[in-house]
């Protein structure tokens, strides 16, 4: 296990706790929700003044539905917590207000995988990533049998777009 | 109206020279509070300190060196340069530099008596303020978002607005950091110029934006 740079340490204690793994460097060209959503050549949310993307289908407004919405349209269904064994599926954490704040997608075996705002991608435990920063998770969303998952690294393709 | 990077604190001992430095100043549009060292905790009581500070380097009792870390220390962002008389001080600097002070630019006295050595000193003394202040906002905006998804809290952030607020004397250092690398400043962008050169089916696409910001910027030869 590499070391977890200090800045996401104190910001997230419990990674250290329920342990991680490291899987890429830092960058700001992509973020946790084009992550979630297989792609790593833009970044993804919902500002009104309309510098990131957002899917045209989806209201562009900082709210779970709004969120909903936009994973709705790559072919995800909100679903239970113990719906998700096995299948991909994503997950959408807010804070107490319940703004979205992060979103994190199913990796290898028990982990899931992120991509923390402008910094590294990393697998961890659920819990891992709950806290002051991001909040809970509130929404899981599971991938409909029909649908392909997006890829969970960035392709080749990905990087020649950006 | 003054401008907030032309607001600037003058500290120094010698109570002709800061009547002097105030005037001078004051003609080339700076607004200038000008005290002595030891008035320092009782204006930051009272007004708080502009985000510029120039300071003797050479005064009885708490030396330039001392004061800088105190305004360090009650505004880490505040932008620090030292007027001295010595052609080198390099026990200063050392000092400085233990203490870990980000020194933007060291002055030399006297402040140039010529109407045309004064303005190209005060044009270097106002782009001096504004490249350490874009500086020390950016550095503090990235650490303080680099775990952060959200576009909206990301621009909301203090130091982000304040680099808003610094308005087109940002845009040469946005643009320079754009060269450098791509970077979310396009928000900041749009709010300085009023202006999107970007097409709407990059957004996100920091790549893509980056190449139309710098293609809009060679054009205005920034």
């Amino acid at each position: 296990m590499s070391t977890l740079p200090p800045e996401i340490a104190s910001s997230l204690p419990r990674l250290a706790r329920d342990g991680y793994r490291l899987t890429s460097e830092p960058t700001p060209i992509y973020n946790c929700v084009a992550h979630a959503a297989g792609e790593a050549f833009r970044w993804w949310w919902p500002d009104p003044m309309g510098v990131s993307y957002w899917p045209d289908a989806a209201p562009r407004e900082e709210t779970l539905a709004a969120f909903v919405t936009a994973f709705e349209t790559l072919g995800f269904q909100v679903c239970e917590q113990s719906q998700i064994k096995d299948v991909p599926a994503i997950v959408i954490y807010a804070d107490g207000s319940r703004v979205p704040t992060h979103v994190s997608r199913t990796g290898d075996a028990e982990w899931w995988s992120s991509k923390l705002g402008r910094h590294l991608d990393l697998d961890h435990a659920l819990s891992g990533l709950e806290g002051d920063l991001y909040g809970m998770p509130m929404i899981y969303m599971r991938l409909q049998e029909s649908v392909p998952f997006p890829q969970a690294r960035p392709s080749a393709d990905d990087r020649s777009r950006g | 109206m003054v401008a907030v990077l032309d607001e600037l604190l003058v500290v120094d001992d010698d109570t002709k020279f800061r009547g002097s430095v105030k005037t001078a100043f004051e003609g080339f549009g700076f607004d200038v509070t000008a005290i002595a060292p030891e008035q320092l905790e009782e204006v930051w009581e009272t007004q708080g300190v502009p985000g510029a500070a120039l300071i003797d380097l050479l005064m009885p009792g708490r030396d330039g060196v001392d004061v800088a870390i105190e305004l360090r220390d009650l505004d880490p962002d505040i932008v620090l340069m030292f007027l001295s008389g010595q052609l080198n001080p390099t026990d200063f600097e050392k000092r400085a530099a233990a203490a870990g002070l980000n020194i933007a630019k060291w002055f030399t006295k006297p402040i140039p008596g010529s109407r045309d050595e004064a303005a190209a000193f005060f044009a270097d003394l106002r782009l001096t303020i504004a490249r350490q202040r874009f500086h020390n906002l950016a550095e503090r905006w990235r650490a303080e978002t680099a775990l952060v998804s959200s576009t909206t809290k990301a621009a909301m952030h203090r130091s982000y607005q304040q680099i808003i607020g610094m308005g087109a004397s940002a845009l040469p250092f946005i643009i320079q950091e754009l060269r450098g690398e791509p970077e979310h400043w396009f928000w900041a962008l749009i709010a300085i110029t009023g202006q999107d050169p970007t097409s709407p089916e990059d957004a996100g696409n920091l790549t893509a934006m980056r190449e139309a910001w710098l293609r809009w910027a060679e054009r205005r030869g920034l």
